[in-house]
């Protein structure tokens, strides 16, 4: 054996116990976290639970260190139960609620439309509300509901009730060919189309997954902290400039927005998004759109209908 | 494609955080967000782009390493104790990371080098008092290899390096850097860590002739 072995063979030690490695990874963990809040970056659902369960105990050296991250992060008393909403639970804990960065805002668009551009599903409910003589709003009729199911370009929609009688009719999106299912002069359902040759449509509805284009950092997102939504820990962000928010997508023909909440999931991912349009002079009518998307990434089949299909062009 | 700094360019913290920002992204799209390890480079651009959860997985990957640099050069007590403050160290000054380096090792030992030093340091005072030990933390090495054989003639030899010398061969012998990962390690520039290993080597050569055989040259684990 050389001296150079000899010195190798002296550097052969033990490992560290495996709490020690564990005390070392909590404490970048809550460090971590502790920086998410404090950049109002959207924290993950694991780490929450983790942030919840982890305790400080250990090493010495490193509870202490952990301590004073806590204490430079988060002041004391400056953590607020966050806002609840119909049908959820609200994790208290949080920050209060502070601005997303513009960088953050784009990251959950770009994250959230890379996600849609696979497959899942949709639900879109539209309501519309009007003023009732004591001052509150009223739904009118019952709500358009569109089920959606999208995988890449091919998008289909189901209505299964409405107030202006669309139920069961089926609009179908494959390789860009249009499709419609709807009630016939004869009375009967049927499917139509549109050649994908001709400069016409169908005027299929928009597909849902573009909303998210209206999430930009104009409409001046907040994070108001983590709520459990049909068995998901999602965080919820709203807008507090709804009124500059501009994206055709969310606006569409109808009034202003007054009103936007985003939930984006672990991923950053919007999951379910609600905003109103309208409530001015002179209608003050408001119109709800709630957004929820499913089943990401779960592959979907959809295909062009068979069987006789009557070709209807309309302008558009 | 991953952005990467050339070695020249000005790297204000905005260009960083967006090029940051930029490779996360890029490897979300890649990796379908999951299933792909990442590279240390891509973890640390992922933290720094506000991923929290990515930093811990290389707690995991480099965390028994760091603990066996702590406690090759002191005793297990301190190794246990400095170990989360070195990670935090990391953790705080990731930003300084270069994405060019292939591996953050070097980079680690470099934290974990300064915590120990910080270490000693502040137990000196207390301890030049009672045991007249100095802030070179070599009297805890010393110890250890009283347990191997040619024990005195090893630790006399290594004990006549100075500081930065013994540094560089020991992160060679114990922790198979590269004479480069050593100069990423130290902050020092290659041709200095080659010297400084030449002279080591000379040192050690001439301190062990006769009593032990020393190679021409020192293995390597990677080429530099």
């Amino acid at each position: 054996m050389d001296a150079f072995q000899l010195l190798e063979e002296t550097g052969n030690v033990p490992p560290a116990d495996d709490a020690t490695i564990d005390a070392a990874v909590d404490l970048v963990h809550t460090a971590a976290l502790d920086e998410a809040d404090a950049a109002a970056i959207v924290p993950s659902i694991a780490e929450r639970r983790h942030r919840r369960r982890v305790g400080f105990g250990g090493v010495a050296a490193t509870a202490a260190a952990a301590a004073l991250v806590l204490a430079v992060t988060v002041p004391a008393g400056h953590r607020n139960p966050s806002s609840r909403s119909a049908g959820s639970s609200t994790t208290p804990g949080h920050s209060a609620p502070a601005l997303l960065s513009a960088a953050t805002v784009r990251l959950i668009a770009s994250r959230s439309a890379e996600a849609l551009a696979d497959s899942g599903t949709a639900v879109d409910t539209q309501t519309e509300t009007d003023p009732s003589p004591d001052g509150t709003q009223v739904p009118f009729g019952t709500p358009y509901v569109e089920n959606v199911t999208f995988s890449g370009s091919n998008v289909n929609y189901t209505f299964t009730s409405s107030t202006h009688g669309e139920a069961g009719v089926q609009d179908t999106l494959v390789n860009g060919q249009e499709y419609d299912y709807l009630r016939q002069e004869n009375g009967q359902m049927g499917w139509e189309t549109c050649p994908a040759s001709s400069s016409n449509s169908l005027n299929l509805p928009p597909d849902p997954r573009t909303v998210v284009q209206a999430i930009s950092p104009s409409a001046g997102l907040e994070n108001l902290g983590e709520e459990w939504i049909d068995g998901m820990d999602l965080t919820h962000l709203r807008a507090t400039t709804p009124g500059l928010i501009t994206q055709p997508e969310i606006v569409n023909d109808l009034p202003p927005v007054v009103s936007l909440d985003v939930w984006v999931d672990s991923n950053d991912v919007v999951r379910q998004m609600i905003w109103s349009n309208g409530g001015n002079a002179p209608s003050h009518t408001v119109f709800i759109t709630e957004l929820q998307f499913a089943n990401l990434g779960t592959p979907e089949t959809i295909t062009a209908p068979s069987g006789p299909i009557l070709q209807v062009c309309f302008p558009g | 494609m991953i952005y990467r700094f050339k070695d020249e360019e000005p790297r204000p913290p905005q260009v960083i955080a967006n090029a940051a920002a930029a490779n996360a992204q890029y490897l979300d799209r890649a990796t379908g967000g999951r299933g792909v390890e990442l590279t240390d480079g891509e973890a640390l651009a992922r933290s720094l782009a506000g991923d929290p959860d990515v930093f811990t997985m290389l707690v995991r990957r480099h965390g028994q390493a760091v603990h066996g640099y702590l406690l090759r050069r002191s005793n297990r007590q301190t190794a246990d104790d400095l170990l989360g403050e070195v990670w935090l160290r990391a953790f705080r000054s990731r930003g300084g990371y270069d994405q060019v380096w292939s591996s953050a090792r070097p980079w680690l030992y470099g934290i974990a080098r300064n915590t120990l030093r910080e270490h000693w340091r502040v137990g000196t005072a207390e301890a030049d008092e009672l045991f007249e030990v100095g802030h070179d933390p070599w009297p805890d090495i010393d110890d250890r290899l009283d347990a191997v054989r040619h024990r005195s003639a090893l630790r006399e030899a290594l004990g006549e390096l100075c500081s930065e010398d013994r540094e560089v061969l020991l992160l060679v012998a114990w922790e198979h850097l590269t004479p480069a990962e050593v100069s990423v390690s130290l902050g020092i520039p290659q041709g200095t860590t080659r010297w400084r290993l030449h002279r080591a080597r000379t040192v050690l050569q001439g301190r062990l002739a006769g009593d032990i055989p020393v190679r021409s040259s020192l293995p390597y684990s990677k080429e530099a």
